[in-house]
């Protein structure tokens, strides 16, 4: 699939360079640790909830979730939102403003450290770090891949300078004026992903004659021999293995639950509460948060199927079994026939927008990470070494996962898919619940941290294919399981 | 067209879940929390 060099490319190419002009208005601020990392504790909450939004959804949100239901049945879309709702209410409601009490009142400045103030363990604190710095370069290694692969797809060029497409206006933003342009930019490329998701539903709904006019249609169509009226069961349409074990309940849910709850435990996320203004700017944003998620939710997630009645009639079997394989390319494919030049630059901005969001702050929370909580804890350094500090290792930390992007093998692939589930599995006991839960010890945290990360990343190596369960429910339940039981054994043994 | 259940269910429930939440929300603003 090409898009020509034209309007389209222009607009594409104005997005980027935005986001690194952006960079300029946060320098003047970005002199100060705190500054560089927390904006100056300055963000409102517009800023707040949409660079939040940003950072959460990354291309793979606008490729992977608005394509999936083109190979599974509604279900998918269904539970993904569903699971996308709860997740967002519960970060904003339930994370969101106990979190920022605990960071004003203890003035700490990273996840890592909000874990060795609520564990009293060095220990814990530095494990934390490991696996922010760990597992957080894998995400980004997915996160430069399914940016790259699309570009380089959709404008025929090399994946390489795909990648530095992606790599260099995000780098520029944050070591010219670090959170508060990356949170700049976030809002305007939020704006952007919101408006590219709003013209994808409404030119889609357009062509198929509504939401009823095309549920109705999946009763009259098949497609590779498969009846259309699968798409509305939930053990019905989905991945080729899936159905022929039985397994596309189980899959759909485990996946769609892996996706939309990570988001109550993701430290790219919960580090962005801390560059709060007041907690007033945590209540408002309270509202407006889970509104822009779950906007963004209902307007995407759904849409895959319906790309069926757009594309198949133009397409050959092996092409549409090539997308009922990888659905990356259905919504771009779709957009491509349906919508007028320059309004398709704008909404095929929308997955490179995605990107960049979602990079610059997760550079940021590795950097913070690793600067505060490795160098910081051993070597005392002046506040001017640790900004030049900070910039340089964003720099590191740009370009680390994208030279890992370039490598192909299949157990890099399989752990750079299996970071972003594990990353919550990690934290979702040790920071998320121990938030409220005053009986927790450093023995749990730090088990639950360990058996995390192992089992999520092993899990998906060696068990997810054949089981068709994801690996963050067994990494999630186990790491939960050594939280709640170790800090019960270890809290008597304390009284 | 007959949507299964547990399909309406996932919609249903996303609704019900943004509504409690921008409910309490706005309750929690006005009492100034």
């Amino acid at each position: 699939m090409v898009v020509s060099i034209s309007l389209d490319v222009i607009i594409i190419a104005i997005v980027t360079m935005l986001t690194a002009i952006v960079g300029l208005v946060g320098y003047r601020i970005s002199r100060t640790f705190v500054g560089y990392m927390f904006a100056n504790k300055s963000l409102g909450p517009w800023l707040l909830a949409f660079s939040i939004m940003a950072t959460y959804f990354s291309a793979a949100s606008f490729l992977g979730g608005g394509g999936a239901t083109y190979i599974y049945n509604l279900g998918f879309g269904a539970w993904l939102t569903a699971w996308h709702v709860i997740g967002v209410v519960v970060l904003w409601i339930v994370v969101a403003d106990k979190l920022y009490r605990y960071v004003s009142k203890a003035g700490v400045l990273s996840i890592p450290e909000l874990i060795g103030y609520l564990y009293r363990s060095t220990l814990a604190r530095l494990i934390a770090a490991t696996v922010i710095v760990a597992l957080f370069n894998l995400y980004l290694v997915s996160v430069y891949r399914g940016g790259g692969i699309v570009l380089s797809t959709m404008f025929e060029i090399d994946y390489k300078i795909a990648l530095l497409i992606l790599t260099l206006p995000a780098m520029v933003c944050i070591i010219l004026g670090g959170m508060k342009s990356a949170a700049i930019s976030n809002l305007f490329l939020g704006v952007l992903m919101l408006i590219a998701a709003a013209l994808t539903f409404t030119y889609i709904m357009t062509y198929v004659g509504g939401l009823i006019n095309g549920l109705s249609s999946f009763s009259q169509i098949s497609v590779l021999g498969i009846s259309g009226t699968l798409w509305l069961r939930f053990d019905g349409a989905g991945p080729r293995l899936a159905m022929e074990k039985g397994l596309v309940p189980i899959l759909i849910m485990s996946v769609t639950f892996s996706i939309g709850m990570a988001q109550t435990a993701l430290p790219n996320l919960l580090i962005q509460f801390y560059a709060a203004k007041n907690s007033k700017a945590i209540s408002r944003g309270r509202l407006i948060g889970p509104i822009l998620v779950s906007l963004y939710a209902f307007l995407m997630f759904s849409l895959g199927m319906f790309c069926h009645l757009v594309l198949d009639k133009n397409l050959g079997d092996q092409q549409i079994a090539e997308l009922m394989k990888n659905s990356d390319f259905v919504i771009p494919k779709a957009i491509s026939l349906l919508v007028p030049i320059g309004i398709r630059g704008l909404i095929l901005s929308a997955p490179v927008a995605a990107s960049i969001s979602t990079i610059t702050v997760t550079i940021l929370t590795i950097t913070n990470t690793f600067i505060r909580d490795v160098i910081q804890v051993t070597i005392s350094l002046k506040e001017v070494n640790v900004i030049r500090l900070a910039k340089i290792f964003s720099i590191i930390f740009s370009f680390t996962p994208m030279t890992i992007a370039l490598i192909e093998d299949k157990l890099i692939i399989d752990v750079v898919s299996a970071a972003f589930g594990t990353i919550f599995a990690c934290f979702v006991g040790p920071v998320t619940i121990g938030l409220y839960w005053r009986k927790a010890t450093k023995e749990g945290a730090i088990g639950s941290m360990v058996v995390g990360a192992l089992t999520g990343i092993l899990w998906y190596i060696y068990l997810y294919r054949s089981t068709m369960i994801h690996s963050t429910i067994p990494a999630t339940l186990l790491a939960l399981g050594t939280f709640i039981i170790l800090s019960i054994l270890t809290n008597r043994k304390n009284v | 067209m007959e949507v299964d259940p547990l399909i309406i269910l996932g919609y249903v429930l996303s609704f019900i879940v943004l509504i409690i939440g921008i409910a309490y929300s706005i309750y929690k603003d006005r009492r100034g929390d």
